[in-house]
């Protein structure tokens, strides 16, 4: 998929699933969590501002669409696109996929603020993210 | 045909941080397992069949090298193959990365078994996945090549002088779907045991504080013997082998107090460093003036 690049890969852990037999949701969204550590890092979030507290993105809004389940032991990897920038803002697609079987599992297209977190105020992408943000932005539809 | 095999990717999140300010031992060991999860699919030993046949590969020994601490935030990735299929071993590694800077964080060196999960026994290897691990085979030479270890293995038996350094039993949280414990809480039952260890020798996490000492792993070397199931009793013995200049090396027995089995042994080399620049500094000397007669080593 074009713009799209590996964010995650991992397994399924026994104690992530629940009395469905299934990973449970949560644990859909630490995923997501993981792959935002590499795309903060692929659209230039500095791990320093990062790590002292300074700069961060926060998710604003999330859509979901669980397509498959997933059991434990199962092998699985994330693939995640910018498709959006606002202002303030940058929406990322993260699709998850069955490595075993390549199905696609999961998917969430999720909007996230910059914030000073010093102020805990959304503040205007920098000069350097958006540049980035420009150069890998992708249609997420074409490319579903 | 690329025989070098992308395995993992993540990154390193707050709570997998510890004292020292850097990803603990045992979560750098949930994301080699994580990889070696890939590693079996890419082997014919797909997780649909694991959960079929409830048999697959198992460690038998690993041999971790720590090259490079990380920190919250760093996204990392894995990268591993094949060196070698020796009788019915298969001898690999997993080398995992920090992707800011593409250095070798971790070095995992390890040989496996095809395994009944249920009964423990050791199985000849299929066919179908020797022949998927000998068209991986190839030696690496561009990747990190270990060293031989520094120094004598711990031996698989119990010694003189080594103290409980962990003691739990295994909880079902910690398992994995064939009621194995996983490696990475095996590797947190080391974790836990440094601690006991700097007691022993006569130091306190104050005293560790005041001097702004931290801790950190540099080569592990486990030697797998046994599984350890869900709600089994586990005790961990340690001792110190020996301590010299900046290096400490310490040995660790993990029994399972149910059959009285040792089901691990590990040999660990390790230093102190400045918390502030995180440089490695002599050891305290609390580990030099540790008796002698009680080091490891005069029994090794």
């Amino acid at each position: 998929m074009s713009g799209y690049m590996e964010s995650y890969r991992g397994q399924v852990l026994t104690r992530e699933c629940d009395l469905l037999g299934h990973m449970n949701i949560q644990y859909y969204g630490s995923r997501i969590s993981v792959a935002m550590c590499n795309m903060f890092y692929v659209i230039g979030l500095d791990p320093e501002d990062l790590k002292n507290g300074k700069r961060g993105l926060a998710v604003v809004q999330q859509d979901s669409r669980y397509v498959a389940e997933l059991h434990a032991g199962d092998i699985i990897h994330m693939e995640s696109a910018v498709v959006g920038s606002s202002e303030k803002t940058v929406t990322f697609d993260h699709r998850l996929y069955d490595s075993a079987t390549g199905a696609l599992v999961f998917s969430s297209r999720m909007t996230s603020a910059y914030m000073d977190l010093e102020s805990r105020k959304a503040i205007s992408l920098s000069n350097a993210i958006r540049q980035k943000v420009n150069d890998l932005m992708t249609n997420g539809e074409d490319a579903a | 045909m690329n025989k070098l095999l992308s395995l993992y990717r993540g990154g390193v999140e707050a709570w997998e941080c510890d004292q020292m300010r850097h990803m603990n031992v045992q979560f750098y060991m949930s994301k080699a397992s994580d990889a070696f999860a890939h590693l079996q699919n890419t082997l014919g030993l797909s997780p649909a069949l694991i959960r079929s046949t409830r048999k697959g590969l198992r460690f038998k020994t690993i041999r971790t090298q720590y090259k490079s601490e990380v920190h919250v935030g760093t996204p990392l990735y894995g990268l591993g193959g094949v060196r070698e299929v020796s009788g019915d071993l298969i001898v690999g590694f997993i080398h995992i990365f920090n992707a800011i800077n593409d250095g070798l964080s971790a070095v995992y060196e390890f040989t496996a078994d095809y395994a009944d999960y249920d009964t423990d026994a050791s199985l000849p290897l299929p066919d179908e996945v020797r022949t998927a691990a000998e068209e991986l085979v190839d030696p690496h030479t561009e990747s990190f090549q270990l060293k031989p270890f520094a120094g004598t293995f711990m031996p698989d038996r119990p010694l003189n002088h080594m103290f409980d350094s962990a003691r739990g039993s295994v909880d079902v949280w910690e398992c994995d779907q064939f009621d194995h414990m996983e490696m990475r809480h095996i590797v947190g039952y080391f974790s836990d045991a440094a601690t006991h260890i700097i007691n022993e020798v006569g130091l306190t996490r104050e005293v560790i504080r005041s001097r702004n000492l931290g801790s950190a792993a540099l080569d592990y070397h486990s030697e797998f013997h046994a599984p350890i199931r869900k709600s089994t009793a586990i005790l961990l013995k340690s001792g110190l082998i020996d301590a010299e200049g900046k290096l400490f090396r310490f040995g660790h027995n993990l029994f399972d107090m149910d059959t009285g089995k040792l089901a691990v042994t590990t040999t660990v080399i390790g230093c102190y460093f400045d918390m502030a620049t995180r440089k490695s500094v002599p050891i305290p000397k609390e580990f030099t003036d540790y008796p002698a007669g009680k080091l490891l080593k005069e029994q090794m």
